[in-house]
């Protein structure tokens, strides 16, 4: 949609980069609108034709979240695709600005016996299209299920690179150790994992600690807040939840904790420079293991500490605690300046619908890349162009979505931004230095849009 | 801080002779400032402030002490309820009036505190006095019997009926046995001295509806008038001091036992040297503060001091109205082509579709009584006689122009538009079912959509939550009686009114309405009124299962439903020719006839 490559966008002043990326939603709208029916759907039923020529009219072309690659659980009925492939590959179909050929769909079974087996399915049908599809986190079992090609997959990947590179200073000798595991659709873990590959890290210098795969039901079965309906949901329920929640506290977690601090102290004896990256909680069992063995690792300068996702289960400490915890125990070794220094926390920001991730700098604040459109919605869905707003975050990116969809979404969080929109202030940079958009540090929070007024209920 | 802003209004109410002794230049005040119904900084451009006194123990005695006194010189019976309504109706002109200072002072405050639009506070202040009290004498009179239990009963002096569901199932078997039948219901007088009531919410006039309630107590036997403390809303505690204000302007006798005042729930000391005192409690809040309320009664129970005679004090009744939703059903009687009415020549389907969004966006269905799924009773499509009827398509159709026209006049409130915005994007997704159809648009402040997709609870329960903010869902049904098999999959203590057009001109209720009420009673609804009656309750009839005897007097556990009336298709045409009379004043029609 433009002749640059995602890299240049840093060398581009703060103050054109809108131009160009307005221009690449207008061709982006163009390509899709006739090509993807929901899009075309929702933009049309919102008064938008083929064309986009008012600006003003861009807040009509996001579409929320939380209503796109989720859509099929009320279009079903239920978040159970592998119950309903056929109707599942028709809303695919629909989301799709490609055409997955109909006479395909005959090869489909009447149904899957998990969620995990129709995805395979659908990836192996449609191999020649090299379509990936992954999901959310999916701790309430209902998943947003995100479908790639290899053009999206090579642009979102490059875009966890360069983001990784910039703000967590990833080079090639780095030791990447994720805390999660080496088989799951989740697609921010996905994209982390692959970006670090992409940075050079040879496979022997990639690794993950989860010991078991973390597939679609598995994942909604241990979160225990959806299950199947009938004998198999009570057997999910008074059975298998039980148990992987056992297994998940008496096994899972110590295992990965123990292999975890085995691959540090490794990293520490060989002086190599790590990323550790994982959940709050895991993070914070790092930490505490430590503690409790007096333990106080050192890793090299320009080592990192890399978390995201936020909290999928209620956990007694807050972030702040769990960042001093880990202060204490995972610090710099020398030269001299640095010994004993925490090694940094970085949080990243990101959705299984972004083909991006907002990575912290040294600051704390969230930088969004720059060839993303990154906007503030005001209360009334209309645009907030200031150097500095507070509201619901909504973001269009031209490149991530490739031939597959058109990203430009509303999320579901309210964020306060900074110099992002058309409105630049460069008195508003970030002290660490990096101009373009960015979210302060402790701004992001998940907003319930209902708020009772009055005596009315949700029941 | 600045303090560059204008001086903060009273959310609270005290006889004015109590104020002058209790509220000094020592006493200390707590503010509220809020601006489109969101808390905000007092100085912020627009907010408006409240203001309520701290009072301390000392004080809460003497305000009692003298609510106390004051009950001797208060009229009782059935001429304190005359004074009453000669008073509202005089406040109803003078709020009427454009130079009535207190008018002014609501219409200045309320639509920025509360965030409802001028037009709609506009209106409850020229319609107060719609607010009927003169059938509350009346329904303190009847002798209900268990025979309620087993089949619809007349309410001597009122129009309408009423029936009774025990909690317990087994009860019900047993008011059949001979002679049971009819065994009074209730089972002892219970006069209560001392009320305390709790309003909540931002919808106006919490407090003042408990007010009424509480001092129409004295209906009961012409007892005196009990002392009442109500605590007020801190997101809407504006409107009821006003009017109490007014009243007590013209008959200051009327509410000389009554005080609306704010204090904190967690405050436990003096929950408890209220709770403790009192005879019986209505509270109108969330599940959540219900729930609060209920455990501090428990408390205040334990520390209740024997009588006099040393006997255990009267156990302290609670009436608790909880958060609730509502619904609207539109026979096939209704629909059928060429009806009219015959003073105002408006076709029928007109008449029932305005009444019925009127119903719906009343307070932007933040209250309770707004109707939220419109259920349509169109038949079967294939009947031959299906010619002869609107389908719910068109009855939506309609529905959908007097929204608009509505918007209008009753603009909705300082709501963002977001959650429209999501819910159209939503629902317009799931046209390609062929199953739903949008018929609002993205730019409308309102949503209106035709659903036929099976429902399960989850599905219901989502649906219902979406009507929120002017969300309207029309469902068509084949048959009337499939609309109780749709409520019975949401719990029973959410369930309120049901809005009703039906009928056919001058007939009475007949044998099928009457067992589709019976049925809809049954799964929890405890108010059926026809449509356009939403937004003026009527204090007579069911408020949650609770009818005005129950503020007197104590029976088994269950609730009441009462049929508002007995002509259901009479009374929507009076209701119409009503608010087309009055609707210029109103401020509801720009021009006659909408």
């Amino acid at each position: 949609m433009t002749d640059y490559q995602l890299s240049d966008f840093w060398n581009i002043p703060p103050q054109d980069r809108p131009g160009i990326i307005l221009q690449a939603i207008q061709r982006t709208h163009t390509w899709h609108y006739p090509r993807n029916r929901a899009y075309q759907r929702v933009v049309s039923g919102r008064g938008i034709g083929p064309t986009l020529d008012n600006p003003a009219d861009l807040p009509l072309l996001l579409r929320p979240t939380a209503q796109t690659f989720k859509s099929y659980i009320e279009l079903l009925g239920t978040p159970f695709a592998q119950d309903y492939p056929q109707a599942f590959l028709n809303w695919l179909a629909d989301q799709l600005s490609i055409e997955l050929p109909q006479e395909l769909f005959s090869r489909f079974r009447a149904r899957y016996p998990n969620l995990e087996a129709l995805l395979k399915e659908i990836e192996k049908v449609f191999a020649s299209f090299g379509l990936e599809l992954s999901t959310s986190s999916g701790t309430s079992g209902r998943s947003t299920i995100m479908v790639r090609d290899q053009d999206s997959i090579t642009k979102t990947v490059e875009s966890f690179y360069l983001a990784f590179q910039r703000y967590f200073g990833m080079r090639a000798d780095h030791r990447a150790i994720f805390i999660m595991p080496r088989l799951t659709r989740i697609a921010m873990a996905r994209m982390a994992s692959f970006s670090v590959r992409r940075i050079g890290l040879p496979e022997d210098r990639v690794h993950y600690t989860i010991p078991f795969a973390a597939y679609p039901d598995q994942v909604r079965i241990r979160a225990g807040r959806t299950y199947r309906e009938g004998w198999r949901g009570l057997l999910e329920q008074r059975l298998v939840n039980p148990f992987m929640n056992w297994a998940y506290e008496h096994q899972v977690t110590p295992q990965t904790i123990q292999r975890t601090i085995q691959l540090l102290e490794q990293a520490e004896a060989q002086g190599d420079k790590v990323l550790l990256f994982g959940g709050w909680s895991l993070m914070h069992g790092i930490a505490l293991e430590l503690r409790s063995r007096s333990r106080v690792l050192k890793l090299p300068a320009s080592s990192v500490l890399g978390t995201g996702g936020g909290f999928k289960e209620r956990y007694p400490y807050t972030p702040n605690q769990i960042r001093q915890d880990l202060a204490a125990t995972i610090q710099f070794s020398g030269p001299l300046a640095n010994d004993g220094q925490p090694v940094p926390m970085r949080d990243t920001y990101g959705m299984a619908e972004g083909n991006w991730a907002a990575m912290q700098c040294s600051q704390g604040n969230y930088h969004v890349p720059p060839w993303i459109y990154a906007v503030t919605l005001d209360e009334n869905d209309r645009l907030q162009i200031k150097p500095e707003s507070t509201g619901l975050l909504a973001f269009f990116d031209p490149f991530g979505g490739g031939q597959l969809f058109p990203a430009f979404f509303k999320t579901a969080d309210q964020v306060h931004q900074v110099n992002g929109s058309l409105a630049y202030d460069p008195g508003l940079n970030c002290a660490c230095g990096d101009a373009g958009a960015y979210l302060t540090q402790g701004s992001i929070q998940r907003v319930d849009l209902l708020d009772e007024a009055g005596c009315a209920a949700q029941v | 801080v600045s303090t560059n802003y204008p001086d903060p209004i009273n959310g609270f109410w005290l006889p004015h002779e109590i104020y002058q002794r209790i509220i000094t230049e020592d006493t200390s005040f707590t503010n509220l400032s809020f601006i489109d119904g969101r808390a905000c900084q007092p100085d912020d451009p627009g907010s408006v402030t409240a203001r309520y006194p701290v009072l301390h123990s000392s004080q809460w005695n003497a305000l009692l002490s003298a609510l106390q006194k004051n009950r001797q010189n208060a009229p009782t019976g059935k001429a304190f309820w005359q004074r009453l309504q000669t008073a509202l109706q005089a406040i109803g002109e003078r709020f009427a009036d454009p130079g009535y200072p207190l008018r002014q002072q609501a219409l200045n405050s309320l639509p920025s505190y509360t965030g409802y639009s001028e037009p709609m506070i506009r209106m409850t202040l020229n319609a107060l006095e719609l607010f009927a009290l003169d059938q509350m004498p009346a329904a303190f009179e009847p002798q209900i019997t268990w025979r309620s239990a087993q089949a619809w009963q007349p309410i001597s002096g009122l129009p309408g009926r009423l029936r009774f569901y025990p909690a317990q199932g087994w009860q019900r078997g047993l008011s059949t046995i001979p002679g049971l039948a009819d065994r009074p219901l209730f089972t002892g007088r219970a006069t209560p001295d001392f009320i305390v009531g709790y309003g909540a919410g931002n919808v106006p006039g919490a407090a003042l509806l408990i007010a009424f309630l509480a001092l129409a107590t004295t209906l009961s036997q012409g007892d005196p008038l009990p002392t009442v403390v109500i605590k007020n809303s801190r997101r809407e505690p504006i409107f009821s001091p006003l009017i109490l204000q007014a009243l007590e302007a013209v008959d200051p006798d009327l509410v000389s036992s009554l005080a609306v005042l704010i204090w904190d729930y967690e405050d436990t000391a003096l929950e408890d040297f209220l709770l403790s005192r009192a005879d019986l409690v209505i509270a109108a809040a969330s599940d959540e503060t219900i729930a609060q309320i209920q455990e501090q009664i428990g408390h205040a129970r334990n520390i209740q001091k024997p009588t006099a005679k040393g006997t255990r004090p009267t156990p302290i009744r609670f009436h608790a109205h909880g958060h609730k939703v509502s619904f609207s059903a539109i026979g096939q009687e209704v629909l059928m082509h060429g009806l009219s009415d015959p003073v105002t020549g408006q076709p029928v389907l007109d008449i029932v579709a305005l009444l019925a969004s009127l119903d719906s966006i009343f307070w932007d269905q933040n209250g309770c009584l707004s109707a939220r799924i419109h259920f349509v009773e169109e038949g079967s499509l294939n009947a031959s006689s299906s010619a002869d009827r609107y389908t719910a398509v068109d009855y939506a159709a309609r529905l959908k122009t007097y929204l608009e026209f509505l918007a209008q006049s009753l603009p909705r409130g300082a709501w963002p538009l977001q959650q429209i915005h999501d819910r159209f994007d939503r629902y317009k997704q799931l046209e390609v079912t062929g199953q739903l159809q949008v018929l609002s648009s993205y730019q409308d402040e309102f949503l209106i959509a035709v659903d036929r997709r099976p429902l399960n609870p989850t599905a219901l329960r989502s649906l219902v939550n979406d009507c929120q903010g002017r969300v309207i869902f029309v469902r068509p049904v084949t048959d009337w009686m499939e609309i109780p098999n749709i409520l019975q999959m949401l719990p029973a203590s959410n369930l309120q009114s049901l809005s009703i057009a039906s009928g056919t001109f001058g007939s009475e209720m007949d044998e099928r309405f009457l067992q589709f009420a019976g049925a809809c009673g049954k799964c929890g609804v405890t108010a059926i009124r026809t449509v356009g009656r939403g937004a003026f309750p009527q204090l007579s009839y069911s408020w949650d299962g609770f009818i005005p005897l129950d503020l007197v007097c104590q029976r088994t556990a269950g609730h009441f439903t009462t049929l508002e009336f007995n002509r259901p298709y009479d009374q929507i045409l009076e209701t119409f020719r009503l608010m087309q009379q009055r609707g210029a004043t109103l401020g509801l029609f720009s021009e006659p006839g909408a």
